[in-house]
């Protein structure tokens, strides 16, 4: 047992440490997601690339 | 225009609308947690990571066999069906190893106030490192592989080795002493009480949903950026 610990002193820092780190991880990841679709389709209508589905 | 026979375009929506949405009931679930459970009688509030901790460790598993699984699909298919279920493998191993990486650090956060250090060599933590470091290792095989059918080769042994370590991870608490705890639930026993559980439900389903939305998103730019390349070349 730590002073930090089973006592509570402290607690809510650790608490919100974990929650503050996976909505940076989950966070970043979403925007990694999301970004990297956004850019693909951009350079794929900036370059002009159509499809046969798409002249349909 | 330029149109590229044979080429199918990529989607035109990368899903943000239901990733916000499954965010905003993660955050939901999380509050819960975090403002309306109880205490722990033994730890206090610090217990409370569980509601983060244990829903990674699990979006981890699952998403590590739902790589597996289409890699599996990958060495049995051919052509435009192997790509299909590569990116569905590459996609779902990226949130693998972002959820192994989340339990990790969520773990090491709990660690500190519960054992009093940030890290042990405990069956349970080293057999999670090397789930994460596994998939690491077939992200990074799969990028420095640049010839597609030895890639989705590559990437696809690799995914399913990895999966192996899934169980390793999950009865290490029972097959080696461990500083870690048992687990949580298991068939027709909980070792917590009915709302703690209810809210770690809650909180397992919110994360997975939350994930499969992020899966869709990723699966589509992987699929995108497929296409952009081919188109380049087909150009």
């Amino acid at each position: 047992m730590t002073p930090e610990g089973f006592g509570n002193a402290g607690w809510i820092n650790y608490v919100s440490a974990a929650y503050v780190v996976a909505a940076l991880f989950l966070g970043s990841y979403a925007a990694f997601a999301l970004r990297s679709f956004t850019l693909a389709r951009k350079a794929w209508d900036d370059e002009g690339f159509g499809s046969e589905a798409e002249r349909e | 225009m330029t149109v590229v026979v044979g080429l199918q375009a990529p989607a035109r929506d990368a899903g943000l609308a239901p990733v916000i949405a499954s965010a905003a009931a993660l955050l939901g679930g999380w509050g819960l947690g975090l403002f309306w459970v109880g205490s722990d009688t033994d730890q206090g509030e610090v217990y409370r990571i569980l509601f983060v901790h244990v829903p990674s460790a699990w979006a981890a598993f699952i998403w590590v066999f739902a790589g597996a699984w289409s890699a599996l699909r990958v060495l049995r298919a051919r052509g435009d069906d192997a790509a299909r279920h590569d990116n569905a493998s590459h996609a779902s191993m990226e949130l693998g190893t972002l959820y192994a990486a989340l339990a990790l650090v969520t773990g090491s956060i709990w660690g500190r106030p519960t054992w009093g250090v940030w890290w042990d060599w405990d069956p349970r933590l080293t057999s999670t490192l090397v789930l994460f470091l596994l998939c690491c290792g077939t992200l990074l095989l799969r990028q420095f592989t640049p010839e597609p059918q030895a890639r989705r080769r590559v990437a696809a042994i690799t995914s399913l080795l990895t999966a192996v370590n899934v169980p390793i991870v999950y009865f290490s608490v029972n097959l080696w002493r461990s500083l870690h705890q048992p687990q949580t639930f298991v068939a027709r026993k909980s070792t917590a009480s009915a709302d703690i559980s209810l809210v770690l439900w809650i909180n397992v389903a919110l994360m997975l949903l939350f994930s499969w939305t992020l899966y869709r998103s990723r699966k589509r730019g992987i699929a995108a950026a497929e296409a952009l390349a081919a188109a380049r070349e087909a150009a």
